[in-house]
């Protein structure tokens, strides 16, 4: 087992080069150039030094002055010794804008799983006990309608009725605009008011899969030996469902659920940018837009460390499972 | 006929019992036909009495054992357990009433909760239907468990720790933990090695004696069942087509398909001539059976009347019914 693991991690590593290699030549190619911008900007400026001239100094300054194989390894080299560098757009390490952003994806992701799980699993349960009846089919519908339509879509219609319509809860923005003359409590709720529509969002697009999920590995349960010998039992249905086959449904579901732990930091740049909460999705976006490649090589390459941790968690755990994948 | 082999002190009474399974076709999913896993069947079982069941795989012998406890739906017909309709129960009563009433699984491997201790899986229905008071509970169990062979350290141990008869020991130690006055036994030893198989069938047989238990013995293994049985009923596609006393079934056996069955029963004794009767083809489909007797396509004896005509279930000597048209009328041939 710790053979195995050991194994994924070094070819993690291997994976997490090649990515880095793909996404720095990727924001290289890309026709904004925060550079250019800058020195657009700067001759613009009354009695300024030509274009020509900025775009020499500028490049120099932010190190863009070859090519993009010099400027990857450039780049990698300064990683490898763990400096990320200091983010262009913010003007701060990048590091540091991260720290500062995280934690609001991180509450955001988190409050949506916890209703993600609470949601999906008994709706789950519920649809395979009752397996091709109306309150099955009913809940399949609402499933499919949340995982088929997009977050922009649902962002919207919520807009447009609680905050148009109502006039309940603001369009967008973390806290509202009296922010600052409430106390600490009330600085609490306004931001818990202003998390509600992302969290609908997030929760709606999610719970799909989860209860589908839940909803076959429970029918498989159902239909087996040992919940007919529950049954015959005479045990009360609640216990039949909850000690005998719910127990046996945990484990794939917990697997999956282990396996999107990861994501809780990797922000939802969709909707963070249409409520315009800053976590580091909206602020990836921002950063993406003006071209600034220390902080988007930086949020893309913990994306992709994310996602390689997730599925390293999630192959963990059914090894811990399953002896038979072990092997492989 | 309504009595059907009734005697003194009827256990269980099955009246034209059918369970069929509709086959769903089309856009819309609607019933375009059926299996007809059990049509029409009727018989009775006496208290402290075994009757074995019979037939080829597929033939809805396992249907009749769990439409009979309602652990499926019956399609039509009456089902009595000292005298109480089952199917006519409500959902509670019927849970109340399941411990009197007791399965014991095929398969021993997927028959018990992978996830709970084999204490638990015993004891918990114990528990929950007060089959003891709460202070001789431990006592109840480790009682129970020595019966079947078990030891009482094997409580807190899980089913994967056991073998395949270890296992069988279980869920009959689980099913008798409940003090029932009917057990069915859906093929308990057919998954099990042979000299399992005789431990097995031999403790069955002695918690019936013991405890005036009453077997619904479900096998397809005809030496299993002449071993253990009171009466026998053998099936075809659906139907009874013979059930009597075993002395009368074994030694006479009326209807052509039981005559064939039992001429592959295997003699241990090479120098004697087997008369084997070999069935040609196999057994159609039970989604689209044939019509009149369902046994005609395979028939030694089919005449013209069988293609057309189903046989009614007929008494031909007392406790002896057969569902053949060779029997019409004159009595035995």
């Amino acid at each position: 087992m710790k053979r195995y693991i050991l194994k994924r991690i070094l070819l993690s590593i291997v994976i997490l080069f090649f990515v880095s290699m793909v996404i720095y030549g990727i924001m290289r190619s890309i026709p904004t150039s925060f550079v250019e911008h800058k020195a657009m900007e700067r001759a613009q400026l009354p009695g300024a030094k030509s274009y020509t001239e900025w775009l020499r100094i500028l490049n120099e300054q932010y190190g863009m002055g070859g090519n993009v194989v010099t400027g990857f390894f450039s780049w990698i080299s300064k990683i490898a010794t763990g400096n990320f560098g200091d983010s262009w757009k913010f003007t701060i390490p990048v590091t540091e804008k991260f720290s500062r952003v995280i934690w609001d994806s991180f509450w955001l992701a988190f409050t949506t799983l916890i209703l993600r799980v609470v949601i999906a699993i008994p709706l789950g349960i519920l649809s395979a006990r009752k397996q091709y009846s109306t309150t099955d089919y009913a809940i399949t519908i609402f499933a499919l309608i949340g995982i088929s339509l997009p977050t922009f879509f649902f962002a919207t219609l919520m807009k447009l009725f609680f905050s148009v319509h109502l006039g309940w809860l603001d369009l967008f923005g973390k806290v509202g605009r009296n922010y600052l003359t409430l106390d600490s409590l009330g600085q609490a709720l306004d931001v818990a008011k202003h998390y509600i529509m992302p969290v609908m969002t997030l929760t709606i697009v999610s719970v799909g899969d989860l209860m589908r999920y839940t909803r076959t590995n429970m029918l498989e349960v159902l239909n087996s030996d040992f919940i007919r010998t529950a049954r015959a039992k005479g045990l009360p249905e609640r216990t039949v469902i909850n000690k005998h086959a719910f127990r046996n449904t945990l484990i794939p579901v917990v697997t999956i659920i282990g396996g999107t732990l990861p994501s809780l930091f990797g922000g939802a740049m969709i909707t963070e940018t249409l409520f315009q909460i800053p976590g580091i999705g909206y602020t990836s976006y921002l950063a993406i837009l003006e071209g600034d490649i220390p902080f988007t090589m930086f949020y893309l390459m913990f994306i992709a460390v994310l996602t390689l941790m997730g599925t390293l968690i999630a192959d963990i755990l059914y090894a811990v499972v399953d002896p038979r994948v072990r092997i492989a | 006929m309504t009595d059907r082999g009734k005697g003194v002190d009827t256990l269980v009474e099955v009246r034209n019992l059918k369970k069929y399974y509709p086959i769903k076709g089309g856009f819309l999913q609607h019933s375009v036909n059926a299996v007809k896993a059990v049509d029409d069947v009727s018989f009775c079982i006496e208290r402290g009495t075994t009757m074995g069941l019979v037939g080829e795989s597929g033939c809805g012998k396992s249907t009749i054992g769990r439409t009979l406890l309602r652990l499926t739906e019956k399609t039509a017909g009456t089902v009595l357990f000292n005298g109480q309709d089952l199917h006519a129960l409500g959902r509670e009563e019927l849970r109340q009433l399941r411990p009197k009433m007791q399965i014991i699984f095929q398969d021993p491997y997927s028959s018990l909760s992978p996830r709970l201790p084999v204490g638990e899986i015993i004891g918990e229905a114990v528990r929950e239907h007060h089959i003891v008071p709460e202070k001789e509970y431990e006592a109840h169990l480790d009682q129970t468990m020595s019966i079947c062979g078990l030891m009482p350290y094997h409580k807190d141990r899980y089913p994967h720790e056991f073998s395949g008869g270890q296992r069988q020991r279980i869920g009959i130690a689980r099913a008798l933990a409940l003090n029932p006055e009917f057990i069915v036994c859906d093929e308990p030893v057919s998954a099990l090695d042979v000299s399992i198989q005789a431990q097995i069938i031999n403790l069955l047989k002695d918690l019936q004696k013991e405890f005036r238990l009453t077997y619904l013995f479900i096998s397809h293994d005809l030496s299993v069942v002449e071993h253990i049985s009171d009466t026998i009923g053998v099936m075809y596609l659906g139907k009874l087509v013979e059930f009597g006393s075993k002395a009368l079934v074994f030694n006479r056996p009326l209807h052509p398909y039981t005559v064939a069955l039992f001429s592959a029963i295997p003699v241990p004794d090479p120098d004697v001539k087997m008369n084997r009767i070999i069935l040609e083809g196999s057994i159609p489909s039970p989604a689209n059976p044939p019509n009149g007797c369902k046994f005609h396509t395979r028939c030694n004896r089919c005449m013209e009347r069988c293609k057309i005509e189903e046989p009614s279930q007929r008494e031909i000597e007392p406790g002896h019914f057969v569902a053949c048209h060779l029997y019409d009328g004159e009595g035995l041939p």
